[in-house]
Order: C-alpha cells, then sequence, then structure tokens
C-alpha cells in the first residue's frame, strides 16, 4: 500500500484530507509540523510526502531543504498544498523534490489524490 | 494603499497588514470550501446539496477578492508581463468560471463574440481579476432572472479597447452617480460603486488597470450600468 506522509498544520484541513486518501487506498500518516515530520520520516518511509508552505515554526521549504540533504529521503516525491500557490513557480520548487504543485483555494477533494498518482507513475 | 492622518498630510502604510490579513484569511476560506465540497457529496437531499453549493462559491468568491488583495500589494515590486492579447478569450474564460455562481443566484452571465476579434495590450491575469470584479460586482447588484453581459469594443481615436460588463440592476440616483464619477477619477481612493458595497473589488480593478496603463470607469443606464476597463489597442490590430 502507498504510504503518504502529509504535512499539514491546519487539524481539520488535515482530517478531511487524510479521509480523503484513506478512502482512495493510501496509508496516510499526518504530522502537523516540519519537526513533527522529520521526527518520523525515517520510521515511515513514505512513498509521497504531501507538505503545506506555511506551518507553525519552520515553514514547508525549510523541511523540504532538510529532508534534500538526506540520501534517503530527498528522492521520495513531494506535493506542495498550498494557498501561496499563485506565487509559486513548479520550476523553482523541483530542486527541492517537488513534483506538483497544488492550490488549495481551488481544489477539489479528489485533486489530491489524482496528484498522488500522478507523482508515482 | 495609506490611511490619510487628519491633517490630511501624515499618513501610515497599511498595505502590510491588509496583506497578511488576506493571508490569514485564505486558509479558513479553503477549509469551508473543502468541508462544503466534501459535504456536498455526501447531500442526500437537493436543499442541502444547494445550501453546500451557496457556501462553496460564497467562499470561492471571498478567496478571489483575497488573492486580489494580496496580487494587488505586490503591483508595485512585481513585473507584469504585458502582451497582445485577444479579450475574447478572458471573456470566455469568466464566463466559464462564473457561470455556476450567476447560475446559483437565478441571473446569466454572457458574452458577445465579434466578427473580427480585437487585440489590447494586457497582462492576462490581471484582466481577468478585473474583470471577475465587475461581474461580482454585477451579481450583487442585479435581480433575480436578469442577465449580465460583456462587450468588448474598440474605441478607435484614443487606440483604446473598452471591454465592459453591463448589468441591469436597479438605476443608480444622480447624487450617487456623482460621487461615483468622483470617485473614479481620484483612484487611489477606494471605489464606492453603490450603496452597500465598500468598493473594495472596484478599488482594487482600478489598480490592476493602472499597472496595465489603463482606466476603469463607469457607465449610467436606465436600468443598470456598465463597468469599464479600458487598455491601450494592440499594433498588432492592423495587422488583422
Amino acid at each position: 500500500m502507498t504510504r503518504v506522509l502529509l504535512v499539514e498544520d491546519d487539524a481539520w484541513l488535515a482530517a478531511l484530507e487524510v479521509g480523503v486518501l484513506t478512502h482512495a487506498g493510501f496509508e496516510v500518516t499526518h504530522a502537523p509540523h516540519a519537526l513533527s515530520a522529520i521526527e518520523r520520516i525515517d520510521e515511515l518511509a513514505p512513498d509521497v510526502l504531501i507538505v503545506d508552505v506555511l506551518l507553525t515554526g519552520s515553514t514547508g521549504l525549510a523541511l523540504l531543504h532538510e529532508l534534500q540533504s538526506y540520501v534517503d529521503t530527498k528522492t521520495v516525491p513531494v506535493i506542495v498544498c498550498t494557498n501561496l500557490a499563485e506565487s509559486l513557480s513548479l520550476e523553482d520548487l523541483r530542486p527541492y523534490g517537488v513534483r506538483k504543485v497544488v492550490d488549495k483555494t481551488v481544489m477539489q477533494p479528489e485533486d489530491l489524490t489524482a496528484a498522488v498518482r500522478a507523482v508515482l507513475l | 494603499m495609506y490611511t490619510r492622518g487628519e491633517d490630511g498630510e501624515h499618513s501610515v502604510p497599511i498595505v502590510a497588514p491588509l496583506t497578511a490579513a488576506a493571508h490569514e484569511l485564505k486558509s479558513p476560506l479553503a477549509l469551508i470550501r473543502q468541508l462544503a465540497l466534501q459535504l456536498e457529496k455526501q447531500a442526500s437531499d437537493d436543499s442541502s446539496r444547494q445550501m453546500l453549493q451557496q457556501i462553496t462559491l460564497t467562499s470561492e468568491r471571498a478567496l478571489r477578492l483575497t488573492t486580489d488583495l494580496t496580487k494587488a500589494s505586490r503591483l508595485e515590486d512585481a513585473l507584469f508581463e504585458l502582451e497582445p492579447i485577444n479579450p475574447e478569450q478572458v471573456c470566455r474564460d469568466i464566463v466559464h468560471d462564473l457561470k455556476p455562481l450567476f447560475t446559483a443566484h437565478g441571473r446569466s452571465l454572457s458574452f458577445s463574440q465579434r466578427m473580427h476579434p480585437l487585440l489590447l495590450v494586457a497582462n492576462r491575469d490581471l484582466l481577468r481579476r478585473i474583470l471577475a470584479n465587475f461581474s461580482d460586482n454585477a451579481l450583487h447588484y442585479t435581480e433575480p432572472g436578469t442577465a449580465v453581459h460583456m462587450q468588448i469594443k474598440a474605441i478607435k481615436k484614443a487606440g483604446v479597447v473598452r471591454i465592459g460588463v453591463r448589468d441591469f440592476g436597479p438605476a443608480l440616483s444622480m447624487e450617487m452617480w456623482r460621487s461615483l464619477q468622483k470617485k473614479i477619477s481620484n483612484v487611489p481612493q477606494p471605489v464606492h460603486a453603490r450603496p452597500q458595497s465598500s468598493g473594495l473589488g472596484l478599488f482594487l480593478a482600478g489598480q490592476f488597470a493602472e499597472a496595465m496603463q489603463g482606466t476603469i470607469g463607469v457607465t449610467r443606464h436606465r436600468d443598470g450600468v456598465t463597468f469599464y476597463v479600458e487598455l491601450q489597442a494592440s499594433r498588432q490590430l492592423s495587422l488583422l
């Protein structure tokens, strides 16, 4: 089963996204902030990371920067799911392992599922 | 954007708090929209489905405004590429995007296709935001069952292309009309469209037009108004 690590600091939105992804057949673990994601990533060995940018504490980009410095985490495909999508360019984010940017302000619930499937292809 | 002091000279920049507020508002609005979308899938009766759709559409409208606010605050720092654009495609996109909102309110949104397309010089995103603002504004002030119509025309003498959004709402009083004209000519003061409106959307539309060396304006009709944006016609026009 595909393992997804969702890094999202809004608990209600995270619960909604976990529900949608679990219903689609993924094994989802939620980390509410960057530190929690770092602590759990070795144990979880996720196939895909979904990361919000503006997190409580360190930002999602700081987290991705950190993950790029480890051999085993730098290859995990990343989906950025954010309200700041209009200010971000996928090309600029590619060096952080980002394969897709999902705009929270216009996405449909199933868009996240589609994004996970797309980056696993 | 500034607040004016009592002496009319001292002012305090309010862009940063406004932008921060807009960003802060995005998260709860996006969450409300996601929750409504999810519930809509599970709704078992038409009435619940309709209410959830209204929540979704209303949150999308509010999200558009918050995005416009953040964009407006970056107008001075960012470079917005201007290019020759066929505004028909932009109008078509707006009609496509806003049709569900208009239908949910019992109104229609359409635009007239020209036989010979006109090109203007604009930034596609900013132009789309201006027209979406005009359309949102028109939606608020029209009666159910009425139409809102987009029209594109060339004003050859001035070398500009005008895109108007015509609504069929209540006529403006002469007093309101004068006030509106004065405010439009005094951008960047907020443009108060009609009673009960802060005019924020129109103010932002004015800022976006200015960033493209264009202007916004309003024409009064007996049964409504046309809000329009005028932008420089593309020289490629002569090639058509």
